[in-house]
């Protein structure tokens, strides 16, 4: 998946959200509009050397279910960057962008501080490429060298002070990626053996600020 | 604007696993060096010689032993078979006979034959004899003559006939051989077959065979014999060379063909390998090639029906399911030659 079609996806995502808080604002159930923006960084020492660190960003929805409307069911997008910049011109890219459902439950606070245990399941596609640019208006992207998908699953928590929050989470994902075919060839032709995919082991431990709003 | 280019080491494609096909270290073999000749002695024991050493390995050249030791000048001619290793080395004024009966390792310097001599093939039948065959030439001009010894032995002058060009040599057993040739006078590319049961001291003409350039005889059998022309069709006996049928292996050029069993014949092509099941009647070009590459060489050696090796000067295919796949065991790739 390249930038552009990852562009499209969170457009595409935001007119989702819209109409279910439209859909929403007649009935009961409480919808709360969330978004959030952090820092994540792989567990894995080898793949954390070629992309230190990367940029989360989600977009969602949670509706206030059970329980005094303490539990929350958050259908959400997001996409995670990771630059490894190779030289001046040309920086390596790692992308992961998909949709899941998070859950998170409103287990107690401390003055007006809430404390939201949290799960989360997900599909992402991941797409490995590389940008190339020669000045800060004009890129282009290369095919991708590696791509596949995975469920990724995470647990954390969340802490919020009234509609702003800070949550740490890690992340487990280990999807199985497949190299470019033209890789694979010229690898054969210099007399190495390449398998058609392998699995990436990309956990992560991810620290983001957000807002929760009741549109 | 951190997050959009950290400075990592390598790139991600450096994390995804890849295998080198062949062992780095057969290097030793074709980095400036040659191998010469490789025998299939069972399941995975692969025994040569290079210009510059011996060797063995019983996994397919994962791991080998490697012996320095000069192949002493040309090539030469020579042939292995039934244990046995003979190598006519030719020198300023005569062939230096040498004999291993280890495959290269060790070697025994036998007599010599005479520097008069044009020697055409060298072949190890039965009980250690060796046969060489050529052409001589003496004041009486030149002759087609048939050395024969036994182990280091003197060569004896076993057979000769004036007036005859020798061309192919092959024997079933100590006793039953058969001899191509051709007279001068004989239409262009007309091969001769001779059969001895003599042990080569006598020969007697069986047919004629029109249109053979270059032709070279493989012998299959007691009764059955193959013979063909690098460039042309091919021609297989069932009587022991009485008669002969037209049969096709290939469109290419053959460079040799080998029993490896009791039906089971298969022909090393320039570009390919053909296989027979049926004792040389038929013959089915097989999907010779292993990762990309194609299947080549000079040589060939077949431990039984399924398991055999190609092999060229750079480079060494094996099979072990009659050649219906292939892996490679030595071949110029760069990191193998750096």
């Amino acid at each position: 998946m390249t930038v552009h079609e990852c562009a499209k996806a969170v457009v595409c995502a935001g007119m989702i959200l819209v109409a279910l808080l439209r859909a929403s604002a007649q009935q009961q159930t409480p919808i709360y509009l969330e978004g959030e923006f952090g820092v994540a960084a792989f567990t894995n020492a080898s793949v954390r050397s070629v992309f230190p660190a990367g940029a989360v960003v989600r977009l969602g929805a949670a509706l206030a279910l059970a329980d005094e409307n303490r539990l929350r069911l958050r259908p959400q997008l997001g996409a995670t960057f990771f630059g490894n910049k190779i030289d001046e011109s040309i920086t390596e890219q790692l992308l992961f962008v998909g949709g899941g459902i998070e859950v998170s439950y409103d287990a107690f606070y401390v003055k007006q501080i809430t404390f939201f245990p949290y799960v989360s399941a997900s599909y992402r596609g991941v797409s490995n490429f590389d940008m190339e640019s020669y000045d800060d208006t004009d890129a282009t992207y290369s095919e991708s060298h590696l791509r596949g998908s995975g469920i990724a699953q995470e647990i954390g928590l969340r802490i919020q002070l009234r509609d702003w929050y800070v949550k740490g989470g890690y992340q487990l994902f280990s999807p199985r990626l497949q190299a470019r075919k033209s890789i694979v060839e010229d690898d054969l032709s210099g007399g190495y053996v390449t398998p058609s995919t392998h699995r990436f082991h990309f956990d992560t431990v991810s620290l983001s600020v957000g807002f929760s709003i009741r549109p | 604007m951190l997050l959009l280019g950290c400075d990592g080491e390598g790139t991600l494609l450096d994390l995804y696993p890849y295998e080198p096909i062949v062992n780095a270290e057969t290097g030793v073999f074709i980095r400036e060096n040659e191998l010469l000749v490789a025998r299939l002695h069972n399941r995975k024991n692969v025994v040569g010689v290079t210009r510059k050493g011996w060797f063995t390995t019983t996994d397919y050249f994962h791991s080998f032993e490697f012996e320095d030791g000069l192949w002493p000048g040309e090539q030469g001619v020579w042939d292995a078979s039934h244990g046995l290793m003979v190598h006519a080395v030719p020198e300023a004024k005569s062939w230096r006979l040498r004999f291993s009966a280890d495959d290269g390792r060790t070697w025994g310097n036998g007599h010599g034959l005479s520097e008069d001599l044009s020697l055409v093939r060298v072949a190890v039948g039965a009980d250690k004899t060796a046969w060489f065959l050529g052409t001589e030439v003496s004041d009486g001009g030149a002759r087609l003559v048939l050395y024969r010894s036994e182990w280091i032995n003197q060569p004896l002058l076993w057979f000769a006939a004036v007036g005859a060009v020798p061309l192919g040599l092959g024997f079933f057993d100590s006793d039953s051989g058969w001899m191509l040739y051709r007279k001068p006078t004989d239409a262009n590319g007309s091969v001769r077959i001779a059969r001895s049961l003599t042990g080569g001291r006598t020969w007697t003409d069986q047919s004629v065979i029109p249109g053979l350039t270059d032709p070279a005889l493989t012998v299959l059998g007691a009764q059955r014999l193959l013979v063909y022309g690098r460039t042309g069709p091919a021609y297989l006996s069932t009587d022991a060379g009485g008669s002969f049928e037209k049969v096709i292996i290939a469109n290419g050029r053959v460079i040799h063909c080998l029993p490896a069993g009791a039906q089971v014949v298969y022909a090393l092509l320039d570009e390919g390998i053909a296989k027979s099941v049926d004792g040389g009647k038929t013959w089915r070009q097989l999907p010779a090639w292993s990762h990309g590459i194609n299947v080549s060489g000079k040589g060939m050696s077949f431990y039984n029906e399924q398991r055999g090796i190609v092999y060229g000067p750079d480079r060494l295919f094996f099979t072990v399911d009659g050649g219906e796949s292939w892996e490679i065991g030595i071949y110029p790739y760069a990191y193998v030659m750096e």
